[in-house]
């Protein structure tokens, strides 16, 4: 049990760290309190399965800074199903509108 | 060394993996996209390169951008494994490109007359009112685009000049219409059906020159009403690219 307990640490922060994997996007615009979240799906380690985003569609007067990341729970779902399912997160953080 | 050769093969079947592609109505530039690796560190957990400055890669907005694992970013995930410990790579790099909008001068003003659009066969007339407004608000997303709906005409010329713009269809009567109005473009169109097929036409008229300046035609097969919605963008789109007008050539006056 003792020697388990430090693998099993290691694994929760490799996921911990795992969870983070990110790419941010900034459009140098300011930013209004909108986002909208999505979940894109992949399949077998991302082979298949492609992600479009219409950013118009999301925020209709400019999408100012967005990111795609492996969320916790998106690497977890990987793990889980042994890369099957990869899920990603993108998140849109809508333009301030000056009205 | 088979470890090794597993992972180059692994980094091989993942090149072009996990692609997520944004995009926006802008028309893109031509040529190849702007490619840059994104560095990451364990697992990306550091971003090292920072956020991907849009704004100084393309200072007139970017049309597209893509995220893709290649295989060459693949390799350099594989390599970095940590050894006994494969969850966790120590350089996370992805590739993003970039294709920049094609720049489009000054916002051009346009003032447009909406036209309610000719019902015909199997679309009823309230559902024709939907893609009126519909139609509007898509134009109205369009930088400098001022919309003049029906009702704005009854509230500014009055109910007689509405429902004699209810049934203008000669050039004539589209030019007096935009005149009055002081419009820069009329759009008019129709919608029906036909089988399964929803036919949609709709033209924009220059009043001033009495001429047709744009015009799309789409047959949306298979479709119900709500993919003419859809369908919106990409038609207001093409109504709206018109051909740049020709500036005349400098006259000499000696």
């Amino acid at each position: 049990m003792r020697t388990l307990a430090p693998r099993i640490a290691c694994v929760v922060a490799a996921l911990a760290l795992a969870a983070c994997h990110v790419v941010r996007y900034d459009a140098g615009i300011p930013v209004s309190p909108r986002r909208v979240e999505q979940t894109v799906h992949f399949f077998f380690w991302g082979l298949t399965g492609e992600a479009r985003i219409d950013l118009d569609a999301a925020c209709p007067d400019g999408a100012a800074r967005w990111r795609n990341e492996a969320g916790f729970l998106d690497v977890l779902a990987d793990l889980f199903t042994l890369g099957i399912w990869s899920p990603r997160t993108v998140v849109v953080e809508c333009a301030e509108v000056k009205r | 060394m088979r470890v090794r050769a597993a992972a180059l093969a692994t980094a091989a079947a993942l090149a072009g993996c996990y692609t997520i592609r944004y995009e926006r109505r802008a028309v893109a530039e031509d040529g190849e996209p702007r490619e840059n690796w994104h560095h990451g560190l364990v697992n990306g957990f550091f971003e090292v390169s920072g956020p991907v400055r849009l704004d100084q890669i393309c200072p007139g907005g970017a049309a597209e951008v893509e995220n893709q694992v290649t295989f060459a970013n693949g390799v350099g995930q594989v390599l970095t494994t940590v050894p006994g410990f494969r969850v966790v790579n120590v350089w996370s790099p992805t590739t993003v490109r970039v294709r920049c909008a094609r720049p489009s001068g000054p916002v051009r003003k346009l003032k447009v007359v909406l036209v309610p659009l000719a019902t015909l066969a199997g679309v009823d007339e309230r559902t024709a009112r939907v893609f009126d407004e519909a139609l509007a608000g898509e134009l109205r997303r369009h930088a400098g685009v001022s919309v003049v709906t029906p009702s704005d005409v009854a509230a500014l010329l009055g109910v007689e000049h509405q429902r004699q713009m209810l049934g203008c269809a000669e050039s004539g009567c589209i030019a007096e219409l935009g005149g009055a109005l002081g419009a820069d473009r009329v759009i008019r169109g129709s919608v029906g059906r036909v089988g399964d097929s929803l036919v949609v036409n709709i033209a924009s008229l220059d009043p001033k020159r009495a001429s047709q300046a744009a015009s799309v035609s789409r047959r949306l097969k298979g479709a119900g009403d709500e993919a003419l919605l859809d369908a919106l963008p990409v038609l207001v789109e093409a109504l709206l690219a018109e051909p740049p007008a020709r500036t005349p050539a400098p006259v000499s006056t000696e």
